[in-house]
C-alpha cells in the first residue's frame, strides 16, 4: 500500500489517478497518519515551503515521514514535496525542512530574458543509473514548474541535471529517498514510467 | 533548454466542445472528453478548457469535465470559466486541475489573484485577458464576462497589475482575431511582453502553422494556444511541431 500525503492545497488527484492508472492501490493520508503499514510514501506539492512545513510540523507530521524513512523504505518528494527533503529553505523563510538530504531551497537566479516561475518542458541529464530510472531515456523532457531549487551540500546525491539559466537539481537521491524537481505524474508516457519503477522499487531488506 | 509549448484550447457550452468566431457565432465541433483524449496521443504539451457560458455561475460544468480527463490525460489542465471565489479554486485543484484561469473576476477585485496566488502558488495562477483593438485610439479596449462588458483599465495598467498581485501566466486572448484563422494578433502579444516578465501564452487566429512560426519569432512567447486550427482538417500538435522544427524552435522530446 502506498501512502500519498495530504498537505492541503495540493492537486493530489493528478498523483492518485496515475497511480490507480498504473494499478497500484494507494491512500491519501494525513502526514501524522503515516504508519509502517505502508510500503512507499509519495510526498507530492504545490506550495510554499514555508507554509507546508508549518503544517507538517503541527500535528508531528514531519516526525512520522522521518520515522518512516529510517525503516529504509522508499520515500518520494515531488516539486515542493522534494524541497521539503532538504535541511533548510528560503521562501518566506529560513525554514527548517526535513533534513532528509542535507541541502537548502533558494530561488532560481534569472537574467531579464528568463521568467520566473520555470514553467513548461525541460529536459533532464542523468548523472548516474538508477532504478527509479529505468527505461528513461537521458535528455528527454519532463514537465516543471517551480521557481525555487535544490542546492545539495553533497553533489554526490545529484542524480539529474536541467538548465534553465544555470543548471540545477532536477533529480535528487540519498539511499531510499528520491526527489523530483519536476512532476513525473503529468510528464506523459515516461512520466508514468518513473512512478511504476518506484512503486516496485525494493529498498528495505 | 526551456521548450516552447503548443495548447489545444477547448471551449465549452452546455458539456459540449464549441468553436466561436470573434467571441461569437458558436459552432459545435464535439466531445471535450474524446477529443482531450486524442490531444493526449498527438503530443499536446497541456490543455486548457474554459466555459464560456455566457453569465457562467458555476464551475460544475467543469468538474464534470475534469473528472474524465484526468483519469486519462497525465499533462498539466488548466480550466476557467465562471470562477467566482476562492473555494471554487479550491475544489478545482483538489479535483485535478494544475492551474485555473481566471479574468471577469479579476477586474472586479484584484486582490483575487494575490489569494489564489498566496493559497496556491503563483505558478498555478493564469489571468486571462480578453483584448479587442480600439483604432480610433490605436490601442486596445479590454472586455470581461466573455467579451460582453468593456473594461474601462488599460491593458498596461491591467498587465502590471496583475504582474505585481501575483499572477504566474498571462493568456492573452485577441476577440478580433478569435476564430479568423488569419494569424495571432503580434503587436497585441508584444504589448504584453513589454509590460510583464510573465510567461505569455497567446490564443487567437492560427489557422496555419506559418501563422505559429509567425508568433514565435515575432515575440518572446512561451506558448501557443489554437482553437480553430486543432478542431478543423487533420492538423494536430504533432504535425505543427515537426513543421515548426525546421525553423529552429524547440518542443519536448518524450520518444
Amino acid at each position: 500500500m502506498i501512502a500519498i500525503i495530504d498537505n492541503n492545497y495540493s492537486n493530489l488527484k493528478s498523483i492518485s489517478n496515475a497511480l490507480g492508472f498504473l494499478n497500484f492501490s494507494y491512500e491519501i493520508i494525513k502526514a501524522e497518519d503515516l504508519t509502517d503499514k505502508y510500503s512507499h510514501t509519495i510526498i507530492p506539492g504545490v506550495g510554499n515551503f514555508s507554509k507546508a512545513m508549518k503544517d507538517l510540523k503541527k500535528n508531528k507530521g514531519d516526525k512520522k515521514i522521518i520515522q518512516f524513512s529510517n525503516t529504509k523504505k522508499p520515500i518520494m518528494g515531488i516539486c515542493l514535496g522534494m524541497q521539503l527533503l532538504a535541511s533548510s529553505g528560503d521562501e518566506s523563510g529560513p525554514v527548517n525542512g526535513l533534513n532528509l538530504i542535507p541541502g537548502f531551497i533558494k530561488k532560481i537566479s534569472i537574467d531579464k530574458n528568463h521568467f520566473l516561475p520555470h514553467i513548461g518542458w525541460n529536459s533532464v541529464k542523468f548523472l548516474k543509473d538508477h532504478i527509479v530510472l529505468d527505461g528513461i531515456k537521458d535528455e528527454i523532457d519532463f514537465y516543471f514548474v517551480h521557481s525555487y531549487s535544490f542546492n545539495l551540500e553533497n553533489e554526490d546525491f545529484a542524480l539529474g541535471k536541467t538548465f534553465y539559466y544555470e543548471n540545477f537539481n532536477s533529480i535528487v537521491t540519498k539511499g531510499n529517498i528520491i526527489g523530483f524537481q519536476f512532476h513525473p505524474e503529468k510528464s506523459q508516457k515516461y512520466g508514468l514510467r518513473i512512478l511504476k519503477n518506484f512503486c516496485n522499487w525494493k529498498t528495505a531488506c | 533548454m526551456l521548450k516552447k509549448r503548443i495548447i489545444p484550447v477547448q471551449l465549452l457550452l452546455k458539456n459540449r466542445l464549441v468553436k466561436t468566431k470573434k467571441f461569437d457565432k458558436f459552432l459545435d465541433v464535439g466531445n471535450p472528453i474524446k477529443s482531450s483524449k486524442i490531444y493526449n496521443d498527438s503530443d499536446a504539451d497541456e490543455l486548457i478548457f474554459l466555459n464560456i457560458e455566457r453569465g457562467a455561475s458555476t464551475i460544475d460544468p467543469l468538474l464534470s469535465i475534469l473528472e474524465e480527463v484526468s483519469k486519462v490525460c497525465f499533462m498539466p489542465l488548466a480550466l476557467g470559466g465562471g470562477i467566482k471565489n476562492i473555494d471554487d479554486l479550491k475544489t478545482l485543484f483538489r479535483r485535478g486541475a494544475d492551474k485555473v484561469i481566471i479574468n471577469s473576476i479579476v477586474y472586479k477585485n484584484y486582490d483575487f489573484v494575490e489569494e489564489a496566488s498566496f493559497l496556491f502558488g503563483k505558478q498555478s495562477v493564469v489571468v486571462s485577458i480578453d483584448a479587442k483593438e480600439n483604432l480610433q485610439k490605436n490601442d486596445y479596449d479590454l472586455y470581461s464576462e466573455c467579451g460582453k462588458k468593456k473594461e474601462i483599465i488599460s491593458l498596461q495598467e491591467h498587465v502590471v497589475r496583475c504582474e505585481k498581485k501575483g499572477a504566474g501566466e498571462i493568456f492573452i486572448n485577441s476577440i478580433d482575431q478569435d476564430g479568423m484563422m488569419k494569424g495571432y494578433d503580434i503587436e497585441l502579444i508584444n504589448k504584453v511582453a513589454e509590460n510583464c516578465s510573465l510567461p505569455i501564452i497567446a490564443c487567437g487566429g492560427a489557422g496555419n502553422f506559418n501563422h505559429m512560426k509567425e508568433a514565435f519569432e515575432q515575440t518572446n512567447i512561451s506558448a501557443l494556444a489554437c482553437g480553430s486550427l486543432f478542431n478543423f482538417g487533420d492538423n494536430n500538435p504533432i504535425r505543427a511541431k515537426s513543421f515548426l522544427q525546421n525553423y529552429n524552435l524547440n518542443f519536448k522530446i518524450v520518444k
